[in-house]
């Protein structure tokens, strides 16, 4: 074997070492994940350590805030799960995540609300009606909507939309920072994702599938409604899921506009924190590395990564699983 | 009932559905129009409160108390350090991943979880790369909040969307350029090196350009790196403090002044002309050098 043969052979390695690369990332980020909610989970058991309690403030803050959780982690996974208090940064520290889990799950549907009906009815049109030349500008003008840095539509939501909306809907009702405006902002954000790829999938339905309905006397609007859209929906309710992944995951725009007071509530006009805007509120402070804060953070992060960990393994089993297939 | 009668009944519904359908139209027209309209008054907007602030002075100074005087100095070069270091790491790894899948990886199970993988890390919420980040740069190998782990940082979360752009440029390559370079006796990396690689260079180029902007716009993961209120000194090496413009702006934002509102709608004035600037070279690539086959 020649010098030239065994130089390939490393280089072979080292490509593939790089696509490996992106398996690593993936470890990594549940690993750091995993160990520090476990580290979170530990914290009754680690408040009950006389000698670290000794030497650490936050600690010690804990054991006199929760002297009912000291040594008993099962009680915090119980209050995690199911009480509807979450206070970690404030002395009374209670643990309970679903307010935050509330606001995520509010202004996610607030937006899905606005993407999935508008983004729809545009790929419908972009798909079934658009003339080329039209469909040729529109699609590009659209996705610039996703390509905007979400800082701006933070900005956007907070200083024009909730001014707008307090000053012609809603009146003093519509809290500074709320769900609604938030909502709406993010629903215009991931409008170009189910768009462009509800649009993908229309445009992917077989002529044939369409000259049959208009053969039997179907108009326009009933093709695109009872023959194109049923069989795009896979790749539709797809879209929509990712759509939602991403609503769930965005950060600046509910940071900014939604708020940062977790809340227990379902209605839009108040202030929510979601899951995100709670990291960045405790990043904004000072967290030294083990600190309850902390350690908070990555165990909200987890609950994060799950869920939409779980909404993008479903989008692609939906595609899979109802798949309509044409020869 | 007569055939007449059906027939007039028929004609009559038609008339009907045919009424329903214009109407349909007109709303699928809508709501797209709404999209664009959106965007229109977002646009309008930032600019009619950031077109005044927008003087030399919030390139060249840097953040302070006063609005007059607060400046995004420290931030954009921060971006430019940022941006560019993460570059060097996340772009030839993102393509020589490519190549691989695209190339040398033989189809089969490793390959398919290594798609599956990239294409679950490209859907992650982008703030959980900076919790990422804290854990294994910041805290785990001591880099501390520096451009280093916040290049780092970035440079993992572009990494599924090159290597996705660029398979997409390798993918376009037909395959008879393949095989005319190896019946004249090249070998793989040959093929890859002289042939493909040239060929997908725009397209990988194009992409790679667009992950950069999406990296540019990024705030979440960087503000658990490096979410310093204030930073008034440009970044001398890889592991200074630093800031960037999407975190200038939202804590210009955050502030209760409304003056400084319009400091933060400068940044963004800035923040959009860096994007267009680096979309319009993207745009400006594909269409130069778009090769028919």
């Amino acid at each position: 074997m020649g010098r030239g043969r065994r130089a390939e052979r490393w280089l072979e390695r080292a490509l593939a070492a790089s696509a490996l690369l992106s398996v690593v990332v993936t470890v990594a980020i549940v690993a750091a994940l995993a160990f520090e909610t476990v580290q979170f989970f530990r914290l009754p058991l680690d408040a009950a350590n006389p000698r670290l309690v000794s030497v650490r403030a936050d600690l010690q803050r804990f054991r006199e805030a929760r002297p009912d959780l000291v040594g008993r982690p099962r009680e915090l996974v119980r209050e995690f799960f199911t009480e509807t208090t979450w206070s970690p940064l404030y002395s009374n520290k209670r643990f309970g995540v679903l307010p935050l889990v509330a606001g995520t799950v509010l202004t996610s549907t607030i937006a899905l609300g606005v993407a999935v009906p508008l983004g729809l009815l545009a790929a419908v049109y972009l798909s079934e009606f658009a003339p080329d030349s039209v469909r040729a500008r529109v699609k590009p003008a659209l996705e610039v909507l996703a390509g905007i840095p979400t800082i701006v539509y933070g900005y956007f939501a907070l200083t024009f939309v909730t001014p707008f909306l307090q000053d012609h809907v809603f009146g003093s009702a519509l809290a500074g920072q709320n769900a609604l405006s938030a909502g709406l902002v993010m629903g215009i954000m991931i409008l170009p994702l189910v768009s462009s790829l509800s649009e993908d999938v229309m445009r992917a339905v077989p002529l044939d599938l369409r000259y049959g309905a208009y053969a039997l006397g179907a108009t326009r609007m009933e093709v695109a409604v009872r023959v194109v859209v049923p069989a795009a929906l896979s790749g539709i309710a797809a879209a929509c899921v990712l759509a939602l992944s991403r609503a769930v995951g965005e950060t600046m725009i509910v940071a900014l506009a939604a708020g940062q007071s977790p809340n227990w509530t379902a209605n839009p006009l108040e202030t929510v924190e979601t899951i995100t805007a709670f990291i960045v509120q405790v990043s904004l402070g000072d967290t030294p590395y083990g600190s309850v804060e902390y350690r908070t953070l990555f165990a909200v992060g987890m609950l994060l990564f799950a869920g939409t960990f779980v909404m993008n393994v479903l989008s692609v089993r939906v595609v899979q699983r109802f798949r309509e297939r044409y020869l | 009932m007569t055939a007449v009668a059906v027939e007039q009944r028929w004609r009559r519904r038609l008339e009907r559905r045919k009424a329903f359908g214009r109407l349909f139209v007109a709303a699928c027209q809508a709501a797209t129009l709404l999209g664009l309209v959106f965007l229109a008054v977002l646009l309008v907007d930032v600019v009619r409160d950031g077109a005044g602030y927008l003087r030399p002075e919030r390139i060249t100074n840097f953040p302070s108390r006063f609005p007059q005087q607060a400046g995004y100095a420290s931030a954009l070069v921060g971006t430019l350090y940022v941006a560019g270091i993460m570059s060097l790491i996340a772009f030839p790894v993102g393509v020589a991943a490519a190549v691989y899948l695209e190339e040398y990886a033989p189809p089969g199970r490793l390959t398919r979880l290594l798609e599956v993988n990239i294409a679950n890390l490209a859907a992650v919420p982008s703030v959980l790369y900076g919790l990422l980040g804290l854990e294994l740069f910041v805290v785990g190998m001591r880099m501390g909040k520096s451009v280093l782990a916040g290049a780092l940082t970035l440079a993992l979360l572009v990494l599924p969307l090159t290597i996705l752009s660029s398979r997409e440029a390798i993918r376009a390559v037909p395959f008879s350029v393949r095989e005319a370079a190896y019946a004249l006796g090249a070998t793989r990396w040959q093929v890859v090196r002289h042939h493909v690689l040239p060929y997908a260079a725009p397209g990988i180029l194009t992409g790679t350009i667009l992950s950069l902007s999406r990296a540019v716009g990024e705030t979440a993961p960087l503000i658990m790196l490096g979410a310093l209120q204030y930073v008034p000194f440009l970044p001398r090496g890889v592991l200074d403090y630093f800031t960037v413009l999407p975190i200038q702006i939202f804590n210009y934002v955050s502030l209760p002044n409304p003056e400084f509102h319009r400091v933060a709608a400068a940044g963004i004035l800035l923040l959009l002309a860096v994007l267009l600037a680096l979309n319009g070279t993207a745009i400006w690539l594909r269409n130069r050098a778009r090769i028919r086959w």
